[in-house]
């Protein structure tokens, strides 16, 4: 399999802060490659540098073989890659149609997805006409996936869709998102190592914006000194040998255990990445 | 001075359409600040050259609408060029930006002396729209009338191209998050330029309106107006159209009711009305408060 997405060397700065000094990754077409590393790590940063919202200031972006460095988002995005950013950034004074709309590249591309949007998150066709603010937290998260979906992509960027969300939410959404992930290559930054262990085939750990490890998920999953090293997540977290990412339902449901540690929010998780990097300000 | 039912009506009315003029003007601005995040202290020079281009054709064709037209394109025009040539390069740079609408301000508040001169021009009123009708039985100048009418038509059209148009649901996006707007694949760069024109082209059929309410045209005339409009934009909240029209509408009456009994304090009241939104709603009547950080 070719790779699709090639970052090579990636520098980007902040303001005045180096934030990334040397990303390197690559995104195999049709795989789900998960991008891992501690908070403040430069996660986030790396995806908002290949949609061009972070300027790339060395190094290269190519995306098929074309240089994305230097363009701007929307030529970017035009290129075929949809962006579900941290935030989610869904427009909250416009209904769920409308914030699909927006994403419309062509006349009657949301018509064309609508099915198979629909299908895949029924709250949505339910809460169609209601304003996005009042959505539920994950229902928001469904409606930013749900919009990189409208058009064609060949790429999507997904920054931490289970960030604050129920067990049971995150549950279903893994579904879904397994599902998305048979029809379309996916870069995927996941702080829940349960999920990112079922959805993955390939991983990327940056630490302090570097690439510090790339390999298949399935070692990663079978190297609890790797996983210490560069995640913080306790050595209890590795699966047992032979437990590889697709070790699913299992892994649906570890939520409760010390995986969980690993969830945003719980003090646990805190504690497990109180890292020099973990330290830094997170902006919000 | 005893005050009659017909004072206060006419009054009133007068308000609304001095309310309108605010509106034509603090619209485009707060859209404006609303999608660009810029703040354009040259909005008021678009109105008077409004003003302006509809009294050159006026006098030359003796065609109001014409008139109309003319000023507002010219309005469209001048939105497009000072857009593309300077605005887009400051994008993000606020202090850069008020230095940059500042100069343009003068700049184009300069070159109106130089073509037409310091002094104040009459500006007559199109002979259909002279005289008085009645509104509710009490005598009101058909110009104005017209105005309110104009003013109505404008808000209509507004929200039609807002809530019923792509370029509205994007600009409706756009103010709430400009960088999502763009990383969805929207060339943001060029609803930037029609949105600053479409701004342009208001505050310059404002202008227009204008010269017959004020039978004159002069060349601090949008300067003028434009303070009233940044409160007005303040009131209503950054980048809401309605809150525009609700917040025009209350300096309006304002204005005209107490520069009316109280001259001396009218001024003050508008400041009063913006201290007490600020307070109370930092993010303005009608704007949203996911916006204000
Ligand atoms: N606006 C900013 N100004 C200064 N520093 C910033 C800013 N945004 C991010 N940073 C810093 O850049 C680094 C990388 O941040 P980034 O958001 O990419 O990390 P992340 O890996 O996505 O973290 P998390 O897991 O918490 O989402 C962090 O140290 C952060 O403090
Ligand atoms: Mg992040």
């Amino acid at each position: 399999m070719s790779s699709l997405l090639e970052v090579q060397g990636l520098q980007a700065w902040i303001g005045r802060f180096h934030i990334l000094q040397g990303v390197d990754l690559s995104v195999r077409e049709g795989e789900t490659t998960v991008l891992l590393g501690r908070n403040g790590a430069g996660k986030t940063t790396t995806l908002r540098a290949i949609m061009g919202l972070v300027a790339v200031r060395g190094g290269s972006v190519r995306l098929g073989g074309q240089e994305l460095a230097g363009k701007r988002p929307y030529t970017i995005a035009q290129l075929g890659i949809g962006y579900v950013p941290e935030d989610r950034g869904i427009f909250r004074f416009l209904t769920v149609e409308e914030n699909l709309r927006v994403a419309e590249r062509s006349r009657g591309a949301l018509k064309r997805r609508e099915e198979l949007i629909f299908g895949l998150f029924p709250d949505l066709a339910r809460f169609r006409q209601r304003k996005a603010g009042y959505l539920s937290g994950g229902q928001q998260q469904m409606l930013a996936i749900a919009r990189a979906l409208v058009n064609d992509n060949r790429l999507l960027l997904i920054d931490e869709p289970t960030k604050g969300l129920a067990p049971i939410v995150v549950q279903h959404l893994t579904q879904t998102l397994a599902e998305i992930a048979k029809h379309v290559t996916v870069l995927l930054v996941e702080q829940n190592f349960a999920m990112a262990a079922r959805l993955g085939q390939a991983c990327v750990i940056v630490d302090d914006g570097r690439t510090v490890h790339r390999g298949s998920m399935n070692a990663l999953v079978n190297d609890p000194g790797l996983q210490q090293r560069y995640l913080g997540v306790g050595a209890q977290q590795g699966s047992p040998a032979g437990e590889g990412p697709q070790a699913s339902p299992a892994g649906g449901s570890q939520h409760g255990s010390p995986a969980g540690g690993s969830q945003h929010g719980s003090p646990a998780g805190g504690s497990q990445h109180g890292s020099p990097a973990g330290g830094r300000q997170q902006a919000s | 001075m005893e005050i009659t039912l017909p004072l206060l009506v006419n009054l009133v009315l007068n308000g609304l359409v001095l309310g309108t003029l605010y509106f034509l003007l603090a619209s485009g601005l707060s859209l404006i600040f609303g999608v660009m995040s810029v703040l354009n202290l040259a909005h008021g020079a678009f109105f008077m050259w409004g003003a302006y281009t509809g009294l050159a054709v006026l006098l030359a064709t003796g065609n109001f609408w014409l008139a109309l037209a003319a000023g507002a394109a010219a309005g469209a025009v001048l939105g497009v060029v000072v857009e593309r040539t300077t605005v887009r390069f400051l994008y993000g740079k606020h202090l850069q930006q008020i230095l940059l609408t500042l100069g343009l301000m003068l700049v184009l508040g300069e070159l109106v002396q130089v073509i037409w001169g310091p002094q104040l021009h009459g500006f007559p009123v199109p002979a259909f729209a002279r005289g008085t009708v009645f509104i509710l039985d009490y005598p009101f100048a058909r110009y104005r009338a017209y105005v309110l009418g104009a003013g109505a038509a404008v808000l209509v059209l507004l929200f039609l191209l807002l809530h019923r148009t792509k370029l509205g649901l994007i600009v409706r996006a756009g103010v709430e998050n400009p960088d999502m707007v763009q990383a969805l694949g929207v060339n943001v760069s060029r609803v930037f330029t029609q949105v600053f024109a479409l701004g342009a082209a208001l505050a310059a059929l404002g202008g227009v309106l204008a010269g017959p309410f004020f039978r004159t045209a002069w060349p601090q005339m949008g300067n003028d107006l434009q303070l009233y409009a940044f409160i007005v934009v303040v009131i209503g909240g950054l980048g809401s159209v309605t809150g525009a029209a609700v917040g025009s509408l209350l300096v309006g009456l304002g204005e005209a009711l107490m520069g009316f009994f109280y001259p001396e304090v009218a001024m003050a009241v508008n400041f009063g009305l913006m201290a007490l939104v600020l307070l109370i709603r930092p993010w303005g009547l009608l704007g949203s408060e996911a916006d204000h950080h």
